[in-house]
């Protein structure tokens, strides 16, 4: 066990004027993982802009507890309170030994899901002669010299091979192509980056490229699902097919449900560290499933990632992260269609029915009318730029539901190329534009989505952490900027690999590459 | 002015760490979460009694100021909070433990829980709010 006490510790402000101390300890079990904190003498209080709380929250304060005896504001004395999963506490935890050794190899059987904390997790791997993924890990801090090791693991959780020590300057950046660092390798299902000191501030990205399915890049994952990911676009018809990827990132097997939106239930075992990669036509005898359009994943730990993609010469491919965060207010930063282009969004909720409004705004800031529609219980608000009925000129839009809405933007071309990203949580002050691909066109573009003009610097980088050059713009409010990256800066950024930003204002951003004849196409929201 | 704190130290105000082994029986009163936590506490009827766990003369002292937070505290043991598998923790001088990278103490907390204002995340709030670290 561990043990944190607090002896003696008075009010920094004490409006009572009697000088009350506190005396309280918290203690982590090993092996069940609960919590305990004991109060010996404490006196919670109601102060005119918050009061004492205790609980426990998560990693976004999506999820939490708050110990509700605390709303009383008395005097407690000899008492405790105990945070624990599960059905009950284990009154006696025992943790399990060491896993016996595999008589057949000699080798340990797999560990899966003993993952150190903050790992990136990279869920989808393509590796062959015909396909290949590249993974890159960026350190944004501007001082401390980061690092960790890139891991691979099988489909059924067992580690199979990892690198060596990687380190990164600050402001560094380290890609490679997964043939290069570890050969080709029929075995791997997907990837982890293990930093050293479990820092939660490295971020990643993966890019995969199939001469069959297109390419795509996606962020590295890093929080599993708390009890259930929802799948907000399947498509399962003669044109299209939708892939979903699964990861235990939990240390024990779990039994988990896809509860789809025709009312279909599929149930599943998932073992500790285990990959499931499967179409959704796979779960119903290989027949398309055209009446399916959601679903639900009921189950905690997990790492999830869907692909949907056309089966047709095109080869259109795209993923996006299964995401846990949802918000009231979902903004959509690059509408566009034209004879080049078309765009498609999504707004789904799992909640009963919900209001929408749609706010298009153009690219100086100006709104356009309101656009009411309603989605009822586990439905979704899907379409494109002429479906919706917005205006010609609309660059980008919020849409607001009486809900909470998970959401995601896809953009195609005529040529072909596919790409599309997760649209919560984009809102930033700082962030990286993660890949300037020298072999395509790389487009970014910003969105203020506050009242008033935004301030923002833009520092291109090498992977070394060496600064390339450096510009600044001014976005007016709801206003958006877009364009190919060399445009902003003055200077040439030949030599960059990646560009950040810091901003006075939350912006929303992205960046598109696509190759020369756009018969590719990969997004990326601000990391 | 200094009481008896119950430990030799310098400043009044010190978090102390200690690595034991033992266990404890429990019923439930209040969650699940969305993530499945739940928790009780000792009034309930049934629960285990109180008892205080002195670590004044075994365990480490770590001063902290005024809306502080500690450097990384190794636990000594992997302990999983949310599904995520940790080795360290941070103190903040207002009351809690993270296993966030993060410099942000909670200070002008305590806030309902869960908050998602950012003052503190991924926390264990033992008694959060702005606690003074030295008379």
């Amino acid at each position: 066990m561990f043990i944190v006490s607090y002896i003696n510790v008075p009010f920094l402000y004490d409006e009572t004027g009697e000088n009350r101390e506190h005396t309280f300890q918290i203690i982590l079990y090993e092996g069940s993982n609960d919590i305990q904190v004991n109060y010996l003498d404490v006196h919670p209080r109601d102060m005119s802009k918050h009061t004492t709380t205790a609980g426990i929250e998560n990693a976004n304060g999506s999820s939490g507890l708050q110990y509700e005896r605390f709303n009383t504001f008395t005097r407690y004395r000899n008492i405790y309170v105990r945070y624990y999963t599960g059905s009950a506490p284990d009154p006696d935890p025992d943790p399990d030994p060491d896993p016996d050794p595999d008589p057949d190899t000699g080798t340990p059987p797999p560990s899966g899901g003993d993952f150190h904390g903050g790992s990136l997790f990279f869920p989808y791997i393509l590796l062959d002669p015909e396909c290949h993924t590249e993974l890159c890990i960026i350190n944004p801090d501007s001082k401390q010299t980061q690092g960790g090791v890139f891991k691979k693991y099988d489909e059924n959780g067992r580690l199979i091979q990892e690198s060596g020590s990687i380190s990164i300057p600050p402001r560094g950046r380290h890609d490679m192509a997964i043939v290069d660092l570890m050969g080709l390798n029929g075995n791997v299902a997907y990837m982890v980056f293990e930093p050293d000191s479990e820092s939660e501030t490295l971020v990643g990205y993966e890019k995969f490229i199939s001469g069959e399915e297109g390419g795509e890049s996606v962020p590295g994952a890093r929080e599993p699902s708390h009890s259930v990911l929802d799948i907000p676009h399947i498509a399962s018809d003669a044109n299209w097919f939708t892939r979903i990827v699964l990861i235990n990132a939990g240390d024990t097997a779990r039994n988990i449900n896809i509860k789809f939106d025709n009312g279909e239930t599929v149930s599943m075992e998932i073992g500790p560290g285990e990959h499931k990669a499967f179409l959704i036509k796979d779960l119903f005898g290989g027949d398309p499933m055209p009446d399916i359009h959601s679903a639900r994943i009921f189950g905690s730990g997990l790492i999830g990632m869907e692909l949907f993609g056309s089966v047709d010469e095109k080869n259109e491919l795209t993923a996006i992260l299964l995401s846990n965060q949802k918000e009231h207010v979902v903004c959509y930063p690059h509408i566009v269609e034209n004879e080049n282009w078309y765009c498609g969004l999504v707004a789904y909720t799992y909640s009963s029915t919900c209001d929408l409004t749609i706010t298009p705004y153009s690219a100086d800031g100006t709104p356009f009318p309101e656009i009411y529609r309603t989605i009822s219980t586990s439905s979704r608000l899907a379409g494109s730029a002429g479906s919706l009925g917005l205006p010609q000129d609309t660059a980008w839009l919020e849409i607001e539901g009486t809900k909470s809405l998970s959401g995601f933007e896809l953009f195609g071309n005529v040529n072909g190329g596919l790409a599309g990203f997760v649209c919560t949580g984009m809102k930033k002050k700082a962030g990286v534009f993660p890949d300037l691909d020298s072999g395509d066109v790389t487009s970014i573009g910003f969105v203020n989505t506050e009242d008033s003009e935004a301030y923002v610097i833009l520092t291109a980088y090498r992977d070394d952490g060496t600064v390339v050059a450096t510009s600044s713009i001014n976005i007016s409010a709801h206003a958006k900027v877009v364009g190919e990256v060399q445009g902003l800066f003055d200077q040439s950024i030949d030599e960059a690999t990646y560009i950040a930003f810091s901003s006075d204002k939350e912006i929303m951003g992205f960046q598109l590459n696509t190759s020369t004849g756009q018969e590719e196409a990969d997004a990326l929201p601000i990391l | 002015m200094r009481k008896n704190r119950g430990f030799s130290i310098i400043l009044p105000f010190l978090p102390l760490v200690l690595f034991v082994f033992s266990g404890m029986a429990l019923a439930m009163t209040g969650g699940p979460d969305s993530y499945g936590y739940r928790y009780m506490d000792s009034e309930e009827s049934g629960a285990a009694p109180f008892s205080w766990i002195d670590i004044s003369k075994t365990g480490t002292d770590y001063p902290l100021g005024n809306y502080d937070m500690s450097a990384d505290i190794p636990i000594g043991f992997t302990f999983k909070f949310y599904g995520i598998n940790y080795n360290t923790v941070r103190l903040s001088s207002s009351g809690f433990i993270t296993f966030k990278k993060t410099s942000l103490n909670g200070a002008a907390g305590g806030e309902p829980i869960p908050t998602e204002k950012g003052l503190a995340d991924n926390m264990i709030a033992a008694f959060w709010d702005n606690l003074k670290a030295g008379t």
